[in-house]
């Protein structure tokens, strides 16, 4: 039971430390930038890709993903998008954090005797992370999430869709390119 | 030598994804193969965060995943409850201490659900009645197969004889049933041929499948009491023996089937009933 509020101590913990840190940012001009990143997540492992725009502490990333596995590789293979909001509370030479408003969905088949219809799960999760500099523009980072999730089903007995609604909690591992 | 071993485990990587190989199903059902959820979304794991038994597990079985039915595991509480769950003792799963059948069902209500980390933190499940189940699925127009499996070895023989609680249990069961009109959709199994009879001596019309993968042993015993099938484990059933069954007309349901290969083995022995832990992955192979 002590481990019960573990992740959201964790969580509030890694913010209060990244905005005690938080500090004037240096102005720029604006870049663009890559991000391959994996997460396990509610709807299970995924591998993600997105274009980055970044702009002095914000970075706005669109991109695509592929969940490849889940509770029981039900989605493997199916495609969704990522949108993924972050906001630089450190830029150092060598190491930035941030924190991070992420979405990102996946449309899987769900199916049924001679029938499938199209099941969709929304993830929407906030953030806390870092990245440090491996070697002149590329740089490797972690996140941890806390959020929820909406999965629309459809209910073939019904013949109607349904959604459930939960918590949902993301880690999250990523290498960044700055162009 | 590195870029060879490379080509080498991406190789490998391909040829394990071959496409599972399935034979035309022959069976009882006329080749129809019914996909169960092993407690409901399977049992609880790295890769199944709901704990088996539990509401949302079974309702997401039927809802989410659309299973032909769920496989639940049932047992009596002090006050003679019909509830759900796998274990004697509460503490395998739950925030609980102790055996099940020494706890009231209001007392069971107090603890949650809390085997792993997500459990704990995300999902707030309890110890439910199996009458929770049959009522939220008697209302919906498809309806999905209940398969119960009797936990007869798990009673508290300090308060009753073997007898005596083969009787009251069974009862309980049967009314409950009956209650929601569900006799078409049950399938009662256990290991336990008193239990078997007591049930068939209350009502005869109802489902029951002997636990047991000795078909040649236990022929006899099942023709002779009509029952309707058996429910054994994959591992233990061959081909030969499950073919040997329907030849008897008696129909089998094959469980721990979780990954690929216990998948494609279990279907390509044609039961009528697949309780499986990983229900999108079966409905893949016969679906797709």
């Amino acid at each position: 039971m002590l481990y019960k509020y573990f992740a959201h101590i964790l969580f509030v913990f890694c913010f209060i430390i990244y905005l005690s840190c938080a500090q004037a940012q240096v102005k720029e001009k604006i870049k663009f930038g890559t991000e391959l990143n994996s997460h396990i997540s509610y709807s299970g492992i995924n591998t993600g890709i997105q274009m980055n725009l970044l702009h002095q502490n914000h970075s706005l990333g669109i991109g695509i993903k592929n969940t490849y596995q889940n509770s029981y590789f039900y989605y493997r293979n199916a495609l969704g998008i990522i949108i993924d909001y972050k906001y630089f509370l450190i830029t150092k030479e060598n190491i930035k954090a941030f924190i991070s408003i992420n979405y990102n969905n996946v449309i899987y088949k769900s199916l049924r005797r001679h029938a499938s219809k199209n099941n969709i799960i929304h993830e929407y999760t906030y953030s806390n992370g870092y990245l440090i500099r491996l070697y002149k523009n590329c740089w490797v980072g972690n996140t941890i999430g806390l959020g929820g999730y909406t999965e629309r089903f459809y209910d073939y007995s019904e013949k109607e869709y349904g959604s459930y609604i939960g918590y949902n909690v993301m880690f999250k591992g990523m290498i960044s390119y700055e162009f | 030598m590195n870029f060879r071993l490379f080509i080498l485990i991406i190789f490998l990587a391909f040829l394990s994804c071959k496409k599972a190989e399935i034979n035309p199903i022959n069976n009882l059902n006329g080749g129809v193969i019914y996909v169960v959820g092993h407690g409901g979304t399977g049992f609880q794991s790295a890769y199944n965060e709901m704990p088996e038994n539990s509401l949302s597990s079974i309702t997401k079985a039927i809802e989410v995943y659309n299973a032909d039915g769920v496989e639940v595991d049932v047992q009596l509480t002090k006050d003679l409850n019909l509830v759900l769950y796998h274990d004697d003792k509460l503490e395998t799963s739950t925030n609980g201490n102790g055996f099940l059948y020494d706890y009231n069902l209001e007392e069971l209500n107090r603890f949650k659900y809390d085997r792993d980390f997500y459990t704990n933190i995300f999902l707030d499940e309890h110890i439910i009645t199996l009458e929770t189940v049959l009522q939220k699925f008697s209302q919906r127009n498809i309806k999905p197969q209940i398969h119960l499996d009797l936990r007869t070895w798990l009673y508290d023989n300090h308060q009753y004889s073997f007898e005596e609680f083969i009787e009251l249990y069974t009862t309980k069961i049967v009314q409950l049933i009956l209650k929601y009109n569900y006799q078409e959709y049950t399938y009662i199994s256990s290991g336990s041929s008193e239990a078997l009879l007591a049930i068939q001596k209350i009502n005869p019309n109802l489902k029951l499948m002997l636990a047991t993968s000795d078909v040649y042993g236990l022929l006899s015993l099942i023709k002779q009491n009509n029952w309707y099938g058996i429910v054994a484990q994959n591992a233990n059933m061959t081909k030969q023996k499950i073919d040997y069954a329907h030849q008897n007309k008696i129909r089998v349901a094959l469980f721990n089937v979780k990954i690929q290969s216990e998948i494609v083995d279990a279907v390509n022995k044609h039961p009528e009933f697949i309780l499986t832990d990983n229900i999108p992955k079966l409905q893949q192979i016969l679906y797709e």
